[in-house]
Formats: structure tokens, sequence, C-alpha cells
């Protein structure tokens, strides 16, 4: 892990997107302004057209706000120019897209290594690239081209081209959405696992409400502004009823519910004011495995299992043992920092 | 980003699209390929023109009456005492005047051709790099005793002569009248640079041709041609000539001469730069196709930017700089035209040589002759021709915004 400058990996004030179209002043976001702490997990949530994908691409430094603060890793990236932005993106931050973005020519391992071309420091890069490679569980198929491989290996050389810069975010952009739910759950699998084991803070936009049930915090925008308290409501009611009968986990409804709510920051404040969550079950105990095995007796496993698998136990083991606003912090120099600077 | 990555990742973009590739290529393979060959066959062209001009000696002044580039009034005759004077300096190894006149020569057959005939000294065959077929040359003997022997070149034998299983020696041909024998038939020299055969010419004795049939001014010669020892230089002997006959004419000083003397360095060096002109026109048209395959190249790159925008903004997103955007398909272009340069002088090479055999072949004496040098500045204009032509495109490439190269399918 790189050092953490600065208490929020992402601290942002007032953002501002506007864009011109015609006569018309689009203002694609507004007032923006919201932290999110080292190793946090979180999901941009929002319905079509809210801006949310404008919010991830300022927050991901491919693009630049109109007006307002941004703060990356202690750095104010709001008004850097291009290249410099180039490399705060080739350092901090890895990619991790919908469509998975490989380059149909090159093997896996080629693409993986991708970043280091555009990285100073680029020793070693086979071994890095095949170490990254290994870690999602793809040490096997390092010369296979992305058509010989699945859509859910495909993603993972994607999470693996992500990481092999080492990054302190991963900005996941739909990262199950082009999945089918079995590969979903296995990508969320190790996006959990490198928040959990590695302390990556992963920033992820989805449309899925199960996901958003799930994830321990969700940003909601709306209208280009995050959202206000009635509007956590409709996030709050995108609830499928259904959920429970599909998924086949017994996940109060209850529980969800209000994690979400006290979880949707509307002052942009990162602190979470985290109730102790007592119901949630989980039906697996190996819960980071990227073996497909442990997961074919499930009919229906996707991506919101996954994390209700991580989270929900995650969260009852850590209100056991950190102070109550600290349950997120697994990570043990991030729970130590916390503790030090709180 | 290095070099080496940039040429693999270049040629693997553009061997995943071989047709078109190759289809580009095509462009700046004619291109330099007609350069190439075009400047081979104008250099080859050049060579043995400067060849041929120094087969005649470059040791070489003639000397002529009347000035061409001045008027003067009534300029003298070169006469035979001049040409005495001239050998006196001593500074020349063979002093051969000579004197011609077009006429119709006639054969008893009723054959009639015209030609130039001239009045040679024996030693005049050295300087003019004739050779006898059959017969004999010219001897001082007839020379001296005003024979009336002529020799002929093959020309004009077969003219004269249409049966050619006689022999021609020993025949009589008839020259305004008078009866003259042919001693001897020159071999064919082809034709000469200029594209006048060298083989319609008509020798006889001086003495012959000064008493006998050019009887204007018995002791006049029209031109001489001096053939300058090793020991002495062109210019000065040159100028010793000069001197020599501004006496002898009583030239005053500041009045311009009634001779000329044409050096054969100066029209040597005059030929070259000719040639060069022309050699040089000849690559500039060749040199248009160039500019159309760069355009081509260009037209390319810009479908391939445009079609590859989003892995374009994938890279940015990774953290590829404008710079690293804008290299990498200036790269493309120029690993593109490269290769087909290379191709593309390799097969005008080849083209220049096969022009040239077949040429041979048709009669006209041609060899294709390239320069490395040529071959080095045709390899780097291609690359030019790449990074130019690639500029606006690669530019196209490297000003993307990110976020909407991704957005683009």
């Amino acid at each position: 892990m790189t050092e953490k400058n600065g208490k929020n990996v992402i601290h942002t004030e007032h953002l501002k997107k506007y864009y011109i179209m015609g006569d018309i002043e689009v203002r694609a976001l507004h007032d923006i302004s919201l932290d999110v702490n080292y190793g946090e997990f979180t999901a941009i949530m929002g319905p079509s057209g809210s801006g949310k994908s404008t919010l991830m691409n300022i927050l991901g430094c491919l693009d630049r706000p109109t007006g307002g603060l941004y703060i990356l890793d202690g750095t104010d990236v709001s008004s850097m120019d291009d290249s410099k932005l180039a490399e705060v993106r080739n350092k901090k931050i890895g990619f991790v897209f919908q469509s998975f973005n490989l380059l149909s020519r090159s093997s896996a391992l080629e693409n993986v290594m991708m970043p280091l071309l555009y990285s100073r420091n680029k020793d070693h890069a086979k071994e890095r690239a095949a170490e990254v490679l290994d870690l999602v569980g793809l040490g096997s198929r390092l010369g296979h081209k992305p058509k010989e491989l699945s859509g859910g290996q495909q993603q993972r050389v994607a999470i693996a081209r992500a990481l092999i810069n080492d990054p302190e975010i991963i900005m996941a952009d739909e990262p199950t959405g082009n999945l089918d739910s079995k590969s979903g759950k296995e990508i969320m699998q190790i996006l959990i696992s490198l928040n959990q084991d590695k302390g990556k803070t992963i920033l992820m936009v989805t449309h899925d409400p199960k996901i958003g049930r799930q994830v321990p915090r969700v940003i909601s925008v709306f209208d280009g502004m995050i959202g206000t308290e009635e509007e956590q409501e409709i996030i709050k009611n995108w609830q499928n009823p259904d959920f429970l009968n599909v998924s086949g986990l017994k996940k109060p409804d209850s529980a969800s519910v209000s994690l979400k709510k006290e979880q949707i920051n509307p002052n942009g404040n990162g602190k979470m004011k985290n109730e102790a969550k007592e119901t949630v079950s989980n039906p697996f105990s190996d819960t980071f495995g990227t073996d497909d095995n442990d997961l074919e007796e499930e009919e229906e496993s996707s991506a919101a299992d996954a994390l209700a698998e991580a989270f929900g136990n995650r969260k009852k083991v850590a209100n056991e043992e950190l102070p109550a606003g600290k349950q997120f912090l697994v990570n043990p120099i991030k729970g130590n920092e916390e503790g030090k600077t709180a | 980003m290095n070099i080496s990555t940039l040429i693999i990742e270049a040629l693997r973009n553009l061997l995943s699209n071989k047709v078109r590739s190759l289809l580009t290529m095509l462009g700046i393979f004619i291109g330099v390929g007609a350069v190439i060959a075009m400047m081979s066959i104008g250099q080859g062209a050049k060579n043995s023109i400067t060849d041929q001009m120094s087969s005649l000696g470059t040791q070489t002044l003639y000397l002529s009456a009347g000035n061409f580039t001045e008027n003067v009034r009534n300029p003298q005759d070169l006469t035979n005492s001049d040409v005495e004077a001239i050998k006196t300096l001593g500074i020349a190894d063979i002093v051969a005047p000579t004197v011609s006149q077009p006429f119709t020569l006639s054969q008893s057959n009723g054959n009639t051709v015209n030609a130039s005939v001239t009045g040679v000294i024996p030693e005049y065959l050295e300087i003019s790099n004739y050779e006898i077929e059959s017969g004999s040359y010219i001897t001082q003997e007839q020379l001296d005793e005003n024979s009336m022997v002529v020799v002929i070149g093959s020309e004009i034998s077969d003219s004269l002569f249409s049966n050619s299983n006689i022999s021609v020696v020993g025949e009589t041909i008839r020259i305004s009248g008078q009866p003259y024998t042919v001693i001897g038939v020159l071999k064919s020299k082809g034709s000469s640079t200029m594209g006048t055969s060298q083989d319609q010419v008509v020798f006889m004795p001086l003495s012959t041709a000064q008493n006998r049939l050019i009887t204007r001014q018995r002791n006049t010669v029209g031109r001489i041609s001096i053939n300058v020892k090793d020991s002495v230089s062109l210019d000065q002997a040159q100028t010793m000539i000069e001197n020599l006959m501004r006496e002898r004419h009583g030239i005053f000083e500041g009045n311009p001469d009634d001779f000329t003397i044409m050096n054969t360095q100066e029209i040597l060096d005059t030929l070259n730069s000719i040639m060069n002109t022309f050699v040089l026109f000849l690559g500039g048209v060749a040199g248009i196709s160039l500019l159309v395959g760069g355009i081509g190249i260009m037209n390319i790159m810009l479908v391939t930017v445009t079609e590859r925008t989003k892995e374009i903004g994938l890279r940015k997103a990774l953290g590829a700089k404008k710079r690293d955007i804008l290299a990498q398909f200036l790269v493309e272009s120029s690993v593109l035209s490269l290769v087909g340069g290379i191709l593309g002088i390799l097969f005008g090479l080849g083209l220049a040589y096969l022009i040239a055999y077949i040429a041979t072949m048709m009669g006209t004496e041609l060899h294709a002759s390239y320069n490395p040098l040529f071959i080095l500045g045709s390899t780097l204009f291609s690359v030019a021709i790449g990074l130019f032509f690639g500029i606006y495109p690669a530019n196209q490439a490297a000003k993307l915004q990110p976020v909407i190269a991704l957005r683009t399918e």
C-alpha cells in the first residue's frame, strides 16, 4: 500500500460540472461534496442521467470539474493539466470497466502490462503482471487472448490490469454489468477481497439495487447532486421485495434498509454512523474464494450475494472488535491510523 | 515507452489488418519504386553519356574558326600554318586538323546518300575512337599523294552497297562527280549521345579534301583537334593556344577572339549538370506518386484513429499521455511507410534493371545505376513521409478526451 496522505482518499468540495449544449447550460454535477475514507467499499448509485457517470469520471481523473475542489490521496487534482492527470490515473487509480476494455490483439499478460508502458516503474514488468494475474486466479492463462477467455475471466484480467501499479483506489464502472450472475459473483468476491485483504479503496458505479443494498456505503446521485433525505427513500424503495425469494438468502429487509439509510450521506461527510446489524446470516464460510466450485450448489448466486456474504459477515465480526463507526475499516493498519486521527 | 516496444506494437497493429496495411503500403511502394527506377535509369543514362564524352579524351581541345558567342568582323580561317604553329608549342601529342563539308555520294548502281565528307590525317583515327571493320585506314603516303581514297562508315556502306555479299573495299564511289576508291569500312559505333549517327561518316586524306574536293581555300582547315599531353593541364594548354592564335591572327588586346576553343572537360561539366537536372526532374515527377502514397497513409491513419478511439480512451485512462499516443501513431505510420519504402526500393531497382535490359536488347545501350546514398535517402524519405502524413492523424488521436474516447463504441 502506498503512503496515505491525509484522512480521506477522496475529498471533494462543491464539485461542479457544467456543459454548454447549444444555448443551454447543462448542470451535469452541481455542488458535490463528499469524502471517501481509505479502504472504504462504496457504490455510486442513481438513475440514468443522474450524473453518476460524470461524477465517476471526475473522481477517476478522466475529466476535470468545472468548479470545486477535488483532493485525491492528498493531492489537489482539480486543476492539473492533462499529462499530470494521466500520471495520477496511472499511479493511483485502477479502472475496471463494464465492457472489460481489453485489447483483443494482446494476450492477458500483455493487457495487464499495459499500464506499465506509461509508468516510470517498469521493473520486472512480466513478473509483476504474472503475479497479479495469479492473484485473480488466472495464473495459468497468461498467454490467452481475450477472445479465448470467458467474460468473467476477461474481467479478472481487467482487474489484474487495474492492480498492476498498486493503486490506492479501484474504480469500477458496473463491473458485473456484462456478466452472468455466477461470474458477477466471482468478480465481486475479488473486489471484496482486494478491499478487505489488501485494503484497497473500491468505488463502484452500479445500477443493480441488489448490489446497492449490500454495499457498505452508497453515494446516491440525483440530478447531479447527492441525494437528499427524501431521495434516499427512493433508493430504499428500489429494493425489490422479490429479492429475498430470488436470492435464497435470508437477509432481513429491515437490516439492509437501515444500512442504506445510514450510509448515504448527503452532507458529504464520509464518516459512517453505523449501528449494529444483528440479523445477517451467511450461508458460506469460505467468503472470498475465486474457485468456481464453492458456488456451484447455489442456483442463483449473484454479485450481491458476494457482498452480502462479505459485509454481512464482517459487520458482525467488526462490531465485536471495533468501536462504532469503524466497522468497515477492516484493514489493521487502516484501523490504527483511524484510531490515531479520531 | 521505448522505441522497440512502440515498433513491436505498431507491427502488431499493422498485421492485425493485413489487407489494409498492404494496400496502404502499395501507395508508398509504387511511389518509392517509381522514384528509384526513374533516378536509376536517369543516373545510368547520365553515366553512359559522360562515359562517351570522356572516351573522346578529356585531354582534348577543339579549335575552330569564328566566335560562337560574340560577333567578330571578318573572322580569319584556320590554316595549315596555324596547325604547324600549334605543333611547335610542344604541348600536344596529336594535332589533327580536319575539314568537312556535306556532299552527295553516289555509286554506279544508282544508290545515292548525303553525308558529311571529312578530310583527316592518319592520327585522327586515334582521337575519334573509330575502328576498322575491313580494309585499312588512311596512310601517310596517301595523305602526301592526295590519293583519291575514302574510308566510309558502316551506314554509308549499307546505303550505297545494297548487295552486302560483295566486298565494299576496292569499290568506287563518286563524290561531286569525282571517283574515290573505298579503302576501308569502319566498325559501327551506334548513335552518339546527341542522337546523331556516328556511322554516317566519310573520311579522306586531308590533302585530298583541301586540294581536290573542298577547294575554297587550299590551306584552310575547319577544325583542329588537339590532344594535349598528360603533363600539361588542359586550362594551361587552352591559354597557350589562345595567346598563340590571337598573336597569329593579329587581334588587338580587348577585342574578342575570332576563333573558339572547346574544352572537353567544360563540355563534360555542362553536360553533367544538365543530366543532373534531368535526373532530378525524373525523380520529381515520380515523387508526385510518392506524395499520393503519403496521402493514402494519412487517410488510413485517420480511419485507424477513428476505429481505435476506444483503445485510445483506454490507454489514456490507464495513464497514457498525449505524447504516448502521438508516438504510438507516428511510429505506426512511419513503420508502414518504411516497410513500403524498402520494398519499393527493391522494386524500383528491379524495374530499372529490367528497363535497361529491355532497352539494351532493343539496341539502345542503357545501364541502370544507383547510388547507395540514394537508397539511404529514399529510406529516410519514406520514413519522413510516414511521419509527415502521420502527424495530423496522430495529433487527432492524442487530442481525444479520455471520457469521450472511452464512451465511443
